[in-house]
């Protein structure tokens, strides 16, 4: 055997024992995980069956909110959406829409429905962003204010709509997104019945594709037509459903989409507003707020729940659906270097000893390790680098475990409010749930480890994936 | 060996997995089943006992025929809907009936059972039946505390405290005082939230201790849930509240008048609320001892009851209030006296118009435009006069949000007085740069004599987007309109090429119009 041989062999060796460990702790993690979100959620769901949240509705005590919605390009969407928030369950709620500088009709079509009228409001810069050059009002709409300003990002837009904002939380809603009538008072409920100051809610984020959508609202839950949106449908389970409250129930969260995540506008003003420098102003928001409570010495929580749901549009081509993990990756990546101070860190308790490393670890990382794990594993095993055995019992922690872990959230799903009424879709979701991890999964990953390379090779730039829209 | 070893804990962990997944899809399809039959189980019971709520809900048969045509409910889903059923008829007049039934048909011990266990289930039956109140004595064991405190137990028993909260308020209070001790927080919430709910006057020492141990101590139950179930509380009420106001940790004071001034909200949406839909102690509380409070949250909160006392004592107060030195005091008791009756205070509410912090500006231009005529004539002659340019950015954001500009436009059009304080706040506007409404207002307004006097306003202070919106109007019309507008742009050209340039001209660029301050 030539040095250059055993060297080759011995480095696969190493590699071979790195995604094997990857493999173990990550399916340990998630398995643990699911023991947890099972009891969380199921536990969650029976209680919040016999809750209306009437008293949350009809109290003074109840703070009031804002909407920030910022809005690039969205001319198709945008009135329905405006009409879909005002029309949400709250006792007291503002709307702010952000036009980031659209190329398109979405501010003429904002002014045209809501008949704003431009004015001169005083506007109050508290964190840096780009200034509005107009805003717009109309008196009998009081509670709509509408911001244009030149094109900043979706992270400046959020800051131009907080400057602007003034009640003691604000929302932030993607403006494609539709968000159920009484989601608003479910997010808030945690934050009333906390005992500790709560900064941040978050809530469900599930797939619109193939649901009835009439005047703003899903009126019929259903699956969606192709494989690639079903995939996505059990992946974005399985994400809220076990990921999210599991790290919940062990106070490490630190993930919430931005799509639908309600925020303390005084903490997230001290933290400096988003930030500008990463591609997912969300993930980054939720890592600086843990930052400014352990600075400060804060006693503040930051909660997940499963009842309020918001609803979002999928990819319908793999292109578009790279793209968008694309950017996830490479946001989580920039997020977990640029506060990696957070990674077992005491101070931070189980959000640094556990949640932390896990999501740089095996979220942020993991991606590259499963899709190098695709070439090299089989690499090893043809040039009998590999026993068979050992290679079957990683092929089976890569892909065979995933199935167990996707049914278990189908399962998680129908304990929530929102679940698929027909058994043909119950069955579909469990077919896909299995499915989805022999070829989507892993290209999925690919995808993702895309973005990790990005991050390595210095592109921090946006990329832009477009909808089609859901059946209306 | 090993190796062979691995290949067959693969096969193992692929068969386990695969078994596992068999599993839960069964489950999935069992519960599916269950649940379509326990739905259609409520379904039929709905409609058979729909006759027998019905007429006992109307009087037309007693307690015990209704216990006897709803006893046969056994199953978990005729008994859930029957509750259902009932609570949902429930109203201050019959709850005490409906109570009575509810224990006749077992639901009471059985909710108490859970709650509580089996032998304060039996301390509160036998109170039931003596129909004399008493709250049963719960030890929960130090040992096995931390299990109650788990979700997993604790959820049946806030259920089952839930429901027993919905019985009339006497049989309830008992129930719910008992809950207090539970170790569990979602059980006390759920206590506390359902003493909110029924408003019986001896849960307020109670809760307002609750309000204490979350203040002062650890206690685990939120401030909001807490202050949520305080303010259910009605105008009648507010005297059991009055103790507690000369409490001595100074934040229960804040949350106690704070509840009364939300409580006074509720009463005043409506009616009109005078100082005698008070009592004289709570009166005398307000005035003498919440207004000279050392602590500012209580100041702050005390100007919004004194604002329902609509007497001179109140105005004195709230004057007094104006002048505090924590800007938070001076903003909250500018915002109650947002209201005509305190329209006396409009010289005070204009001092405050220039006020250093903007959110006491921003309460002052929202009162002066709540009082009415003299409110609204003041800040407009403030306004022209106005010196101070945060101020004045102040009341013309409120001018603009409120929509009075369009009203202000037509009292230019009538003239006069009025007309000339218009134009004047017009001028005002125009030359602080606020000119996006005007300009709008020139475009679509079809009143002539607006559109030229707009012309002449915003001549003042000539922005281009006004230049190019000359220019059009112009070259479209062929009146009155057209003339002044060329007549203007001639001048606005001479002015220039006297100037050499295009300095009075503001080039805004359409991009400069939010103002910041």
């Amino acid at each position: 055997m030539s040095p250059v041989h055993r060297t080759l062999l011995h480095l696969l060796d190493y590699a071979n024992l790195i995604i094997l460990t990857y493999f173990i702790v990550a399916n340990a993690a998630y398995t643990i995980l699911m023991a947890i979100s099972l009891y969380a959620v199921t536990l969650h769901s029976r209680f919040a069956a016999h809750t209306s949240h009437a008293d949350i509705a009809d109290s003074p005590a109840t703070p009031p909110i804002t909407l920030v919605v910022p809005a690039y390009n969205e001319q198709d969407v945008i009135a329905t959406t405006v009409h879909a928030l005002l029309n949400l369950e709250y006792p007291e709620k503002e709307i702010i829409v952000v036009d980031d500088g659209s190329t398109d009709e979405t501010l003429a079509r904002l002014i045209k429905e809501f008949e704003l009228q431009r004015m001169d409001l005083i506007y109050r810069e508290s964190i840096p962003s780009k200034r509005p050059w107009a805003s717009y009002l109309n008196p009998q709409v009081p509670n709509l204010v509408v911001l244009a300003k030149e094109n900043g990002g979706k992270a400046d837009a959020l800051n131009t709509g907080l400057n602007m904002c003034r009640s003691p939380f604000f929302c932030t809603v993607d403006a494609d997104s539709i968000v159920e009538r009484k989601a608003l008072l479910r997010l808030m409920a945690p934050i009333m019945h906390a005992s500790v100051n709560t900064v941040v809610s978050g809530g469900l984020v599930r797939i619109a594709n193939g649901c009835t959508v009439a005047n703003g609202e899903v009126t019929e839950i259903g699956l969606p037509g192709t494989w690639i949106e079903r995939c996505q449908v059990v992946e974005y389970i399985r994400t809220f459903l076990f990921g999210r409250p599991g790290w919940n129930f062990l106070k490490g969260n630190f993930i919430t989409s931005g799509a639908f995540c309600l925020l303390h506008r005084e903490t997230v003003v001290l933290a400096g507003g988003f930030g500008r420098d990463t591609v997912t102003e969300d993930i980054d928001m939720i890592a600086r707020l843990h930052t400014l409570i352990e600075k400060k010495g804060w006693e503040a929580d930051m909660v997940f729940t499963t009842d309020p749901v918001c609803w979002t549009e999928c990819p319908k081509q793999f292109r578009m659906l790279a793209r968008q993990r694309r950017r996830w990756q490479l946001g989580l990546v920039q997020t977990v270097f640029k506060h990696d101070r957070l990674i077992w860190n005491l101070k931070q308790g189980r959000l640094g000893l556990l949640s932390m490393p896990f999501h740089a670890y095996v979220e942020a990382f993991g991606s590259v390790v499963e899709t190098l794990g695709l070439i090299i594993l089989p690499l090893s095993f043809f040039i009998g680098a590999m026993p068979l055995s050992l290679f079957l019992l990683i092929m089976f922690l890569a892909v065979g475990y995933g199935t167990l872990l996707s049914v278990v959230s189908v399962l998680l799903a129908e304990a929530t409010i929102r679940r698929y009424p027909k058994y043909s879709e119950m069955l579909t979701l469990v077919l896909y749930a299995f499915l989805e991890n022999f070829g989507y999964r892993q290209a999925v990953s690919a995808a993702r480890a895309h973005g990790v390379f990005q991050f390595v090779l210095g592109k921090r730039r946006w990329e832009v994936v477009t909808h089609e829209g859901v059946e209306a | 060996m090993f190796l062979e070893d691995v290949g067959q804990l693969v096969l193992w962990l692929v068969l386990l997995v695969m078994s596992l997944n068999l599993v839960f899809l069964f489950f999935l399809l069992r519960r599916r089943l269950i649940r379509k039959r326990f739905f259609a189980q409520k379904d039929a019971a709905r409609e058979r006992y729909r006759d027998p709520v019905d007429a006992f809900v109307l009087g037309q048969i007693g307690l015990e025929q209704a216990a006897a045509a709803l006893g046969d409910a056994r199953s978990p889903a005729e008994r859930e809907v029957v509750s259902e059923m009932l609570f949902a008829v429930s109203n201050p007049e019959n709850t005490e009936r409906i109570s009575e039934l509810l224990f006749l048909l077992g639901f009471v011990e059985e909710w108490a059972k859970v709650a509580f266990g089996r032998k304060a289930a039996r301390e509160l039956v036998g109170a039931f039946l003596d129909r004399e109140g008493k709250t049963p004595e719960l030890h929960w064991p130090r040992l096995l505390r931390p299990i109650y405190r788990m979700r997993l137990t604790a959820v049946s028993r806030a259920l089952a405290v839930n429901n027993l909260g919905r019985l009339s308020a006497k049989h309830a209070h008992h129930c719910l005082s008992a809950a207090l001790a539970d170790p569990s927080s979602q059980v006390r919430r759920v206590a506390i939230e359902g003493m909110g709910r029924n408003r019986n006057p001896p849960a307020i020492p109670l809760l307002v201790e609750e309000l204490r141990k979350a203040v002062e101590e650890s206690n685990d139950l939120s401030l909001r849930t807490l202050k949520a179930a305080l303010i259910r509380y009605r105008l009648e009420d507010l005297e059991l509240f009055l103790p507690h106001l000369a409490s001595s940790c100074r934040r229960c004071r804040f949350f106690v008048i704070d509840s009364i001034r939300q409580i006074c909200d509720r009463a005043a949406a409506n009616a009109r609320l005078t100082k005698n839909d008070f009592s004289p102690t709570l009166y005398r509380a307000v005035l003498e001892q919440c207004q000279f409070d050392e602590f500012e949250d209580v100041r702050a909160r005390s100007a919004y009851v004194a604002k329902y006392f609509r007497d001179p004592s109140a105005i004195e107060m709230l004057r007094h209030l104006m002048q505090d030195q924590n800007e938070f005091v001076r903003m909250h008791t500018l915002r109650a006296c947002a209201d005509r009756f305190y329209a006396d205070l409009v010289p005070d509410v204009v001092a405050r118009l220039t006020d250093q912090r903007w959110l006491v500006r921003e309460a002052a231009v929202q009162a002066l435009q709540a009082m009415g005529t003299k409110g609204t004539d003041a800040m407009f002659r403030f306004f022209t006069d106005c010196t101070d340019k945060f101020a004045a950015d102040q009341v013309c954001d409120e001018f603009q949000r409120r929509g009075v500009v369009p009203q202000l436009l037509a009292a230019m059009a009538g003239g006069g007085d009025e007309g000339l304080l218009a134009e004047n706040v017009a001028r005002k506007m125009a030359s602080m740069g606020k000119t996006s409404l005007l300009l709008s207002n020139l475009s679509s307004n079809d009143s002539f004599a607006v559109q030229i006097a707009l012309i002449d306003t915003l001549a003042v202070n000539p922005s281009s987007e006004f230049v190019s919106l000359l220019n059009v109007l112009s070259q479209q019309d062929s009146g009155q309109i057209s003339s002044k507008a060329r007549q203007v742009l001639g001048r606005i050209q001479s002015d220039s090429n006297v100037r050499f340039g295009s300095g009075s001209v503001r080039d805004t660029g359409g991009k400069e119009n939010v103002s910041g301050a």
